[in-house]
């Protein structure tokens, strides 16, 4: 008789429909074999009960189906962000809200380095830091030898001070664009783009990827999903080598591993005919925690940046940088290509003039090969319009929205990027799902942080950094929401029939909540404490790393 | 250590040529070892009969060249190339068909590595008023024209719209202009120092079919010339003249550096011509109308 365990909740979350309250789960070979009352799990036989939920709620594990790798590689460096943000081993890492905090978070982080290390940080913007803009003089206070080198939140921008540009020789003569001035030609200390930044990466061997330790970088990653609540993620656009996906097939065969992992294939990283013979092979190899053989495919750029290609009247404020990442005939060529093996594809669309571009990509596309079932999936896709959401809906088409760049830039986006009538239909989740589109919602974490309970508070308030309501319209319910970060993102990863609701058959994959998310008020949701989860059946409550 | 690597970006829109090119260059690369990393997603379509060996990602070819793709990371690529044991004599960067080619120059004005040498932009003239014309991409073009510091317009079967060169001119007022056919021209034309910005000014030439169409001209000499005669020189050059630079020893005088392409000259003070001070020039420019003898002639002064 195979072992059975029957876990006690004070309230199980199923969304099934057919039962969507329950007390009790049972579980077998991780996965589960019945959801009620204990009574009705109770007939399959012996089964061992565990209490220990019995003050929790559960619900199913979520599903961040917009989230990178990086995450588990950027936390061995110091956060000096302007929110609080909590690390993957669990350590919160308060706000630095001014110049002197941060030189003193520097200051501090400098104790536990040696002599000859250089003191890396990330998270900074310095549009929220009041005074003089961050340069290298005043990094210079925190050490004059040591090299310093600081990432802004947007990963464009790098701030350092003296000793690193003294280490890769920019100076006065510097003549690359990308090496900032002050009037007197004197480099202020701000590299902008990857061109500049890349000497100092190469000098100070900055590893933001995790690159150098691999599997050190997936414990990490799996530790942020678990933290809040996660036990499904997609790691959205490697460039991977065969040796790559051994390693992940290692981690996450793995007893400890808490969670499953959907890792897609990234267009650019090779010809397409390469692309399509990698993505089925990887394909081959999916096991029950690792998903292969996804495309993803970046159409343009971001709208913060201005870099997003956008339809007429363009952007409000500033000037239109947009790009295309891929030429839209291009676009055309590999959505073609791709949908015709039946890959199932990706596309980041941050303009709405990009989403068009992919929407009329994918129409071509599946006149020609209308798989029923491609699950085909626009990424971001901010800007949609309503036309745009009813063409998503005719093609068959996913989305995963956006939703906490309402918070975190949508401020920016009412006063300068697209104005007020745009920054109130963007990530339209209500939209969405008034048009039948299956939606998830998303937080493309290290962009924003990781959290889907944060995510989906974002979706059902639409609350601005400062307060603003941002298209109350397009607000979702706090169960749409619930689905949206569970069933709805497991199924625009082709894993709905696995993971995202509490059914029978399915992986006993469960998010461990002080709090149930419907039962609280709307505001309080990102505000639910996540104690862990439970993975395949096994509970997560204590950190893996 | 030797010196910072030379390193020259290959820009344009999809079909402008920019592999022709590439396959033109590693085949004249006259004994130069040419290492091209494609920033792009197509596949490396290097001429088969130069390719020698096949290694993953990178082609290696008889003449000591080699062809490599970034897999979408060119500063993982250009870390390993600077890093590496055998850094090559010159860096070939080719851009993919949406980059901006100003931003990949950026990696080699910002890396102590690598020294710029200019940016290649090619268009193809059946298809450039239309991309410069669409809607979505037409900004992203002329983005890569306007960066170029040696524009390069390819002939084909449909004849170029009037008022194209014009155009392309606004757009890229500092960039010496070629017309080519089939991105035949000399090595070092493209691979050369093409800085001075602002400098090197031709108007559109004919269209060659062969490189040999193209005249090189180098001149060597212990006799100092007076000033005088270098500006009457340089007024007579030829107009088949495409470019011409060097220095020169002066009577009387300090040494100069001298350059002229099309429609321009210039003489400076030589500030960087080493322990050699004699008179050193060479040139390129097209047969029949340019040709050694008349510049021999032009520049000799002892008879």
């Amino acid at each position: 008789m195979p072992d059975t365990v029957v876990f006690e909740a004070r309230e199980i979350l199923t969304l099934d429909r057919r039962r969507l309250s329950a007390t009790h789960v049972a579980v077998r070979d991780g996965k589960i074999l019945g959801v009620g009352s204990l009574d009705d799990v109770a007939g399959w036989g012996g089964y061992t009960l565990d209490r220990r939920f019995r003050d929790h709620i559960l619900t199913p594990g979520f599903v961040e189906g917009h989230a990178h790798m990086m995450t588990g590689g950027i936390w061995r460096y110091t956060y000096v962000g302007h929110m609080d943000r909590t690390d993957p081993k669990g350590r919160l890492w308060k706000a630095a809200l001014s110049t002197p905090e941060l030189l003193a978070r520097l200051s501090e982080a400098q104790g536990g380095l040696g002599a000859d290390e250089p003191l890396i940080a990330w998270g900074l913007d310095p549009l929220f830091l009041p005074g003089d803009r961050l340069s290298r003089w005043e990094l210079d206070t925190v050490s004059s030898t040591r090299p310093i080198a600081i990432f802004h939140s947007n990963g464009h921008l790098l701030t350092v001070n003296s000793a690193t540009l003294a280490a890769v020789g920019f100076d006065a003569s510097a003549e690359a664009k990308g090496v900032l001035k002050r009037s007197d030609g004197e480099p202020n200390g701000e590299l902008q783009e990857f061109a500049a930044m890349m000497p100092v990466f190469r000098k100070l061997r900055i590893d933001i990827e995790g690159a150098a330790d691999r599997p050190l970088t997936h414990r990490t990653y799996g530790e942020a999903a678990r933290l809040t609540g996660v036990t499904t993620i997609a790691d959205l656009g490697r460039s991977l080598a065969d040796a790559d996906v051994d390693e992940l097939l290692r981690f996450t065969a793995a007893d400890d591993c808490p969670i499953r992992l959907a890792t897609m294939l990234m267009a650019h990283s090779r010809p397409t005919p390469e692309l399509i013979a990698d993505a089925l092979r990887y394909r081959a190899l999916s096991t029950d925690r690792l998903r292969l053989g996804g495309v993803k495919i970046i159409a343009d750029g971001s709208i913060q940046g201005y870099t997003a290609r956008m339809r007429w009247p363009g952007y409000y404020k500033g000037v239109d940088h947009g790009i295309w990442n891929i030429a839209p005939a291009q676009l055309d060529e590999q959505i073609d290509a791709l949908n015709a093996v039946g890959i199932q594809i990706h596309v980041h669309t941050n303009g709405d003039e990009a989403t068009d571009a992919a929407l009329d990509a994918f129409e071509k596309a599946l006149a020609k090969a209308p798989h029923r079932d491609h699950r085909h999936t626009l990424q971001h896709c901010q800007l949609a319009d309503k036309a745009q959401f009813r063409r998503i809906k005719a093609l068959g088409l996913c989305v995963n929205l956006f939703s906490n760049h309402l918070y975190y830039f949508g401020d920016k986006h009412y006063e300068l990027t697209v104005g007020p009538d745009r920054a109130e239909r963007m990530n339209a989740a209500a939209t969405a799902l008034a048009n039948g589109v299956p939606l998830a919602i998303h937080s493309d974490t290290p962009v924003t942080p990781l959290g889907p309970l944060t995510t989906a508070w974002c979706a059902v308030n639409r609350l601005s950094e400062s307060g603003r309501v941002l298209g109350a319209a397009e607000r979702i319910s706090a169960q749409e929401a619930l689905h949206a970060i569970t069933l709805g993102a497991a199924y625009t990863l082709k894993m709905d029939d696995k993971v995202g609701s509490i059914e029978i058959g399915k992986h006993a994959d469960f998010a461990v909540l002080e709090e149930s998310p419907l039962a609280v008020a709307p505001e309080a949701l990102k505000d639910i404490v996540v104690a862990g989860t439970v993975s395949g059946g096994r509970p997560m409550l204590q950190s893996t790393l | 250590m030797t010196g910072p690597i030379p390193t020259t970006v290959i820009g344009g829109f999809l079909g402008a040529g920019k592999t022709t090119l590439v396959n033109h260059l590693l085949r004249h690369a006259g004994g130069r070892r040419i290492t091209v990393l494609v920033n792009d997603f197509g596949e490396l379509a290097i001429d088969q009969d130069l390719i020698e060996a096949r290694d993953g990602d990178t082609l290696s070819l008889a003449n000591g060249c080699a062809c490599c793709s970034t897999g979408g990371d060119l500063a993982l690529a250009l870390n390993r190339m600077i890093e590496g044991e055998n850094p090559p004599d010159h860096l070939l960067i080719e851009a993919s068909g949406v980059a901006d080619p100003d931003a990949l120059a950026d990696f080699a004005r910002a890396d102590p590595g690598l020294k710029l040498s200019g940016i290649v932009v090619l268009m193809d003239q059946g298809d450039i008023t239309a991309l410069l014309n669409d809607r979505r991409i037409g900004a992203q073009v002329a983005r890569q024209i306007a960066s170029a510091d040696l524009l390069l317009l390819n002939k084909s079967d449909r004849d170029a719209p009037p008022g194209l060169p014009a155009r392309l001119r606004s757009l890229a007022p500092r960039a010496a202009f070629l017309i080519v056919e089939r991105a035949v021209l000399p090595t070092d034309l493209v691979l050369g120092d093409l800085a001075p910005r602002g400098r090197w000014r031709a108007d559109p030439v004919l269209p060659r079919r062969h490189e040999d169409d193209f005249v090189r001209w180098a001149y060597t000499s212990d006799t100092p010339m007076p000033r005088n005669k270098l500006t009457a020189a340089l007024t007579g050059l030829p107009t088949g003249l495409v470019r011409l630079k060097g220095f020169v020893a002066l009577i009387d005088d300090d040494m100069v550096e001298v350059q002229a392409g099309w429609d321009w000259r210039e003489i400076r003070p030589a500030t960087s011509y080493g322990t050699d001070d004699r008179t050193r020039l060479v040139a390129i420019g097209l047969s029949p109308s340019f040709d050694g003898t008349s510049l021999d002639r032009l520049f000799s002064h002892d008879c």
